[in-house]
Parts: C-alpha cells; structure tokens; sequence
C-alpha cells in the first residue's frame, strides 16, 4: 500500500499577475518503509511540499492521501488527531516543550491522545537514539544534536505511518549532523519507518533509497539509489 | 417508625431501580460497541478495507479502529515484503547469468581454439593464457556472487560486538598493501588508539575493504590514499581518501546499485558489487555510507560505524 499519494498538488499565492507558484502540479507517491530525500534550493516549494503532506497546510487544489486517508475533506479537530496519531514531525529547530523532561516530551503526543505508551517499543526508540541515560534532564541542558535526537524519539513514540522531517540537521554543526543523520537512517530501517526529509545538502540525501529533485514548484528528478 | 421503614424501602428499590437502568443501558452500550468491533474486524477479514473506519475521533472505537487499520496495513505490508523479495531473488539470478554469459562464451570458444590440432605449440600457449584469465575473472565473479546473495537473502547473520577499530583497519591495510605496492601507490591510516565500534568483525573488514580497494584500483601509478578516522557522539567515522578519477556528480548516487559501473570506468576490472556489498553491510549493523567526489581529483568514502550497541539491536521486527 503507498503510504503517501500526492496527486497533482498546487499552491498558489497571491493573484495574477503576480502569482507565485509555491507548488505547480506535484504528484508522488511514496511506497511503505521508503526513506525518501526530497532537495532543493530554498524557494524551490519543498518546505511547502512537506506541510502539505503533513497537513500542516492546504492546498489550493490536488489530493493528499495518507495511509489511505483524503486529507482535504476533514476538518481542523480530525486533521489534528489524524496528525497526531499517523504523523511524526521533525523539524529543523527540535520544538520541545522547554518545561517537560526528556521521556516526558518524547511521550507528549501519545499522552495527548489518552494512551499509554508501548514500554517496550519505546525503550528500543531510546536504545537506538543513544538517549538512554538522559531521559530525565530537561531539554535546556542538551546540546542541539541530543535535542533533536529527542525530537526524532518523540516523532516516532505514536508509531506513525510517516515521518517528515523538515532540514533536521539545519541547526547543527557538521559532526552531530551526520550522528543525526545515521539516526533518521537507522530509525528508517530498524522501525521499517516511511520516511520523507526535506534538505537542500546533496550529501545528505545521498543516504536516502530515492532522491526526489524539486525545482520552482515542480519534481524534475525522481531516483532510486538502490 | 413504619413511615421510615417505608421510605426505606422505596429508597433501597429506587436505587436498585437505577441501578438496573443503568446496567440495561450501559450493557446495550457495550454491546453496540462490540458490535463494532466485530464489524470492523469482519470488514478487514472480507478484505473490505478499512475505508469506513472514523479514526480520528476521541472516542474509544476511533482508537480501537486505528490500532486495527495500523494491524492491517502490517499484515498487508508483510505480504508485499514477501512478494517483493521472490522479485528480488528473480532479479538476481537474472544479473547473475548476465554477468556469467561473456566469460563462459569466452572460455568455450578459447576452448573450441586450443583444441583445434593445427595450432602451433605458441598460439596454444597463448590460448591457454586467455582460457586461464577468464576462468580467474569467473571465480572472482562467482565468489563476489555467493557473498552478495548469501547477504541479500539474510542468509548471514552478522554478529555484532565491541571491536577495537585499529585492528580492523591494520587488516584492511595489510590485505591491500600488495595491490598497492604493486601500482606504488602509498597507504596512510591515521586511528586514535583504543577506539572501539560496535560491529561484526569479518564482514566490516569486507566493507572496508571494498572501498580501499576501489581507492588503490581507481588512483593513478604513484598516488596515495589515506584512512583517517574520527570519532562522533554516537558514530565514528572512516574516511578513505584517494586522489584517483572520481565519480561524476551524477553517478554519485548511483554507484552503491547492484552491478552498476561508471563508463569512465570501463578500462578498470570490476563488477560493481563492492559499494554495493558495503552498502548492504553497513546498514545491517546500523551504520551508514556517504560519497564526496569530484572527477578527476579523487573521492572521499566515508563509512559510519557504532560505537557502541545502545541496545539496539534486539527486538528486531517492529512496525
């Protein structure tokens, strides 16, 4: 089953003539367990791409269809809960909430929707990320590449049916982007998590099993590295 | 006194009263509420999909539903997994008899030659000369093709533990010093002592190896190549350096895939397995690859390994 169908998604700013064409007739799909890069140079519509996808935002027309779901016919509540439960976000400057500790963040969005954390699958997402003797320290006290290793553990406790992670090594220096990296890589085939990235570094969607190239709105490239 | 006994009585039958509306009530409830479960459950087995499910709502069904439709789609997923793979295994043992098809035709007709008895002591010599590098170039060929299959059928099973890294580079550096003496080419492997990975001992030797070899096959007469190391939070890194033709920028992705080789390349002897190998390697022991290059002025590999388990690598199989 594709986990994600994009199907000829645009979105338009202003009016004519000085439209701008963030998106202009983006159709993907995405097959389950693939890690996929989206690049591009900033302004090239990729950070639009990923919200629309995510639910972040609307477009002005065409479908996105997660794990089977149309997002655009449902409203605010429901989209809320969809994302929550079915979507986990990464995003370039980690977002944890500054009064939570580590677990405490990492379980927010499965805490939000009334559940109980799975033990032993979060345990695995903490062993994996390397954060096993931090979870009770507050997020100030981390450094940035710790920071948005939490960020990964949290996207990933509700188990979602996808991952967006918008430029998640923007913030950190060289040698914590490529710990970072081999993270979201790791989690891609240990959890056989579907991934999308957003990056505007070659090198680092070399990683990744397709490459999808976006230049003013539109793919021009879409490649499998393996 | 009767008067209170009376109440009494209506109170304790009043409460009872409610009491069993209540129960009435929730039973009904509770049996509408498996009933849709049941439904749920009956759509999914009659391969109904789960298109109806409402499962973003905070009721209890909502929930129950998403854990139901997260059921499906890894049963479903696991099928396709399956069928992927017998693809897989297809493409493979077609690659393979591609790959095996010219030096078997060569053998057969270097064969057909040398037994031809007009031949002069001399062209037979030469006959045989041929015969003996192709039947070389097939065993290469045919051990490169156990290993990947073996690796791509999960056949391995790679045993990961603490392993002090100087060793492995010390091993990888003695088993390519022949090949790069021989073209003059000089090796420098800088590693801190006492550093650790977390890997499988053997088969990381393999990965290494693969991409020194391809540094010392790819780099001119007289060049170097050097391994520095350098140790992350959570990774460490090896980079190989050479100084050789490179890769162009729009290969780069594309030399870690099965069987593929650059035309640039052609001169060199390969098949297109090793990055590959690495590759595959790599990412059973949780580690990873990245390529810089730019043509002609040579080609950075670098390959990220643990550096210690974090446990893990055990319960392995989640969605």
């Amino acid at each position: 089953m594709s986990i994600v169908v994009a199907e000829n998604l645009k979105k338009y700013y202003g009016e004519e003539p000085n439209i701008v064409r963030a998106l202009d007739g983006v159709s993907l799909t995405v097959e389950e367990g693939e890690f996929v890069a989206v690049v591009g140079t900033s302004g090239s519509g990729k950070s639009t791409l990923l919200n629309m996808l995510g639910g972040l935002d609307v477009p002005t027309s065409g479908d996105v269809i997660i794990a089977g779901k149309k997002l655009s016919g449902m409203d605010d509540d429901h989209l809320t809960i969809f994302r929550r439960r079915r979507i986990g976000f990464v995003f370039q400057n980690y977002n944890l909430v500054p009064i939570l500790n580590v677990y405490e963040n990492m379980i927010l969005s499965v805490a939000l929707d009334g559940q109980k954390p799975d033990e032993r699958y979060m345990k695995n997402v903490i062993g994996l990320l390397g954060l096993g003797d931090r979870l009770n320290e507050m997020p100030n006290n981390l450094s940035g590449g710790q920071q948005q290793r939490v960020a990964i553990a949290r996207a990933l406790a509700a188990q979602p049916a996808l991952l967006l992670c918008d430029e998640p090594t923007g913030n950190l220096d060289s040698k914590t982007s490529q710990d970072v990296l081999g993270l979201i890589r790791a989690s891609s085939s240990q959890f056989g998590q579907t991934i999308i990235m957003i990056t505007h570094n070659e090198e680092i969607a070399q990683t990744a099993d397709r490459i999808i190239r976006i230049e003013d709105g539109r793919i021009t490239e879409s490649r499998w590295t393996v | 006194m009767t008067e209170w006994i009376v109440l009494f009585l209506a109170a304790v039958f009043l409460a009872a009263a409610a009491a069993a509306g209540i129960w009435v009530y929730m039973r009904k409830r509770y049996i509408a509420f498996t009933d849709q479960v049941c439904q749920s459950i009956d759509d999914i087995l009659a391969g109904r999909g789960s298109g109806e499910f409402e499962m973003d709502e905070e009721t209890l069904l909502s929930k129950f539903q998403m854990r139901l439709k997260r059921l499906e789609e890894i049963t479903v997923s696991a099928a396709k997994e399956s069928e992927r793979q017998k693809l897989e295994v297809q493409s493979v043992v077609s690659d393979i008899s591609h790959q095996l098809k010219t030096p078997v035709a060569n053998v057969v007709l270097y064969c057909d030659t040398a037994m031809n008895p007009a031949l002069s002591q001399e062209e037979r010599d030469q006959c045989m000369k041929i015969l003996k590098g192709q039947v070389e170039k097939l065993e290469f060929l045919i051990q490169s093709l156990i290993r990947m299959s073996r690796m791509e059928q999960n056949m391995i099973r790679l045993s990961p533990e603490p392993v002090p890294l100087g060793e492995i580079l010390e091993a990888a550096g003695e088993a390519i010093a022949g090949k790069a003496k021989a073209k003059g080419i000089s090796v420098d492997l800088e590693c801190p002592e006492g550093l650790f990975v977390y890997c499988d001992w053997k088969w990381t030797l393999e990965a290494v190896l693969n991409v020194l070899d391809n540094a010392v096959k790819y780099s001119p007469e007289g060049g170097s190549v050097s391994i520095a190391v350098q140790p992350l939070e959570i990774y460490t890194k090896i980079s190989v350096k050479d100084r050789g033709i490179g890769i162009s920028p729009e290969h780069i992705t594309d030399v870690c895939r099965r069987f593929f080789r650059e035309e640039r390349a052609g001169r060199t002897e390969g098949l297109g397995i090793g990055l590959y190998l690495t590759r595959e390697i790599l990412g059973k022991e949780r580690g990873y690859m990245k390529i810089r290059s730019k043509p002609d002025e040579g080609t950075e590999v670098s390959v990220y390994l643990l550096r210690k388990s974090f446990g893990c690598m055990e319960n392995k199989g989640y969605k």
